[in-house]
């Protein structure tokens, strides 16, 4: 019964209209980067394990298990900074102008 | 010129960088890297403190074995003749470094260390800590083993293992590996850092210093560091008195 409860509080945290930007890591492993809302609240750590799902129109439905690697904020500013020239953009109207 | 070109770029990358969480996925074909938009994100919710729990119990029921006959038949609520453990007594009941006991303290102390299973209670700032802490001393003093300390929250384990670590004890604290990067009291003294610490494997220091130079590793150095991580791991949990865990 705790169990329960505890699996229903992590499953309600769910979020939609999540925006990612794809990059590669030096192993060969594929990295999403994304924002997330309300993200002081969740206490989420480096480590925990999060799916990343898509079911829209563009293609058939996709989901991936990963585990965080990088939380904003942390010191790993810098690294992100350094390595942000080699990340893949696929560049959307819509984001153009970030970058 | 390229300082200026790179010092806008850092500008530019850092207003996105720290704002966003990195997720390394398990898989890296059929990712739909075409697409940007409209995912959504589900936390995985992880039963392992809850299986853990479950086969405790289950162990506990089937196996007679799992635990002494003593204890066995005093977890149910059986009539047992209570045991008394032939133990030699300190002469000091206080550990080194920590506060004087007070007597209901040595008192806790002094009867723990003559029974095979204990409970000590007591109201919020009467030091159940020192107590323990304490007699996690003498316990180590009088048996040659190693001793597994367990607390139900990460705030209590920490500050046993700082109690525990002025006594001069040899102690290493166990955390989840999704603990590891978060910022501890007791930080020097995670088996995680310990290994980070160690300078018997330079080979290990240097892929060490290579992963934090880079953020990762290539997956055949990835292979090599954990091999050799789990190696020291070992090594530092066979050498130190006291072992200090909790459940992720």
């Amino acid at each position: 019964m705790e169990a329960d409860y505890d699996k229903r509080l992590k499953e309600s945290q769910s979020q939609d209209g999540i925006s990612v930007t794809w990059d590669m890591g030096l192993n060969q492993k594929r990295i999403a980067w994304f924002a997330f809302a309300k993200f002081e609240e969740l206490r989420l750590a480096v480590g925990d394990e999060l799916r990343l799902r898509y079911n829209g129109e563009l293609r058939k439905p996709w989901e991936c298990t990963g585990h965080v690697i990088r939380l904003p904020n942390s010191m790993s500013r810098l690294f992100v900074m350094r390595n942000a020239h080699n990340r893949v953009r696929y560049t959307h109207p819509s984001l153009l102008n970030r970058w | 010129m390229p300082i200026i070109v790179f010092a806008i770029l850092t500008l530019l990358c850092s207003t996105d960088g720290s704002d966003d969480i990195g997720l390394e996925l398990r898989r890296s074909d059929d990712t739909p890297t075409e697409i940007i938009h409209n995912f959504s994100v589900d936390f995985v919710w992880k039963s392992t403190s809850f299986d853990r729990m479950q086969l405790a119990m289950k162990t506990f029921a089937v196996d007679e074995s799992s635990v002494s006959g003593y204890i066995y038949h005093r977890l149910l609520g059986h009539e047992v003749e209570s045991q008394i453990l032939k133990t030699s007594m300190p002469k000091r009941f206080s550990a080194p470094n920590l506060p004087e006991l007070n007597h209901s303290q040595v008192f806790a102390v002094k009867s723990v260390l003559q029974k095979p299973l204990s409970l000590i209670q007591g109201p919020p700032g009467t030091g159940k800590t020192v107590t323990s802490a304490s007699l996690v001393y003498h316990l180590a003093k009088v048996n040659m083993g190693q001793i597994l300390v367990c607390a139900p929250s990460n705030v209590a384990v920490d500050q046993l293992t700082e109690k525990i670590n002025a006594t001069r004890l040899k102690v290493v604290r166990l955390t989840a590996k999704s603990r590891e990067a978060l910022d501890s009291p007791v930080k020097a003294l995670t088996l995680h850092e310990q290994v980070i610490n160690n300078d018997t494997n330079p080979e290990l220091q240097k892929l060490i210093q290579l992963k934090n130079e880079q953020g990762e590793l290539s997956s055949s150095d990835e292979k090599k560091y954990k091999a050799l991580k789990k190696q020291c791991e070992r090594e530092i949990l066979s050498v130190s008195v006291l072992e200090w865990r909790r459940m992720p």
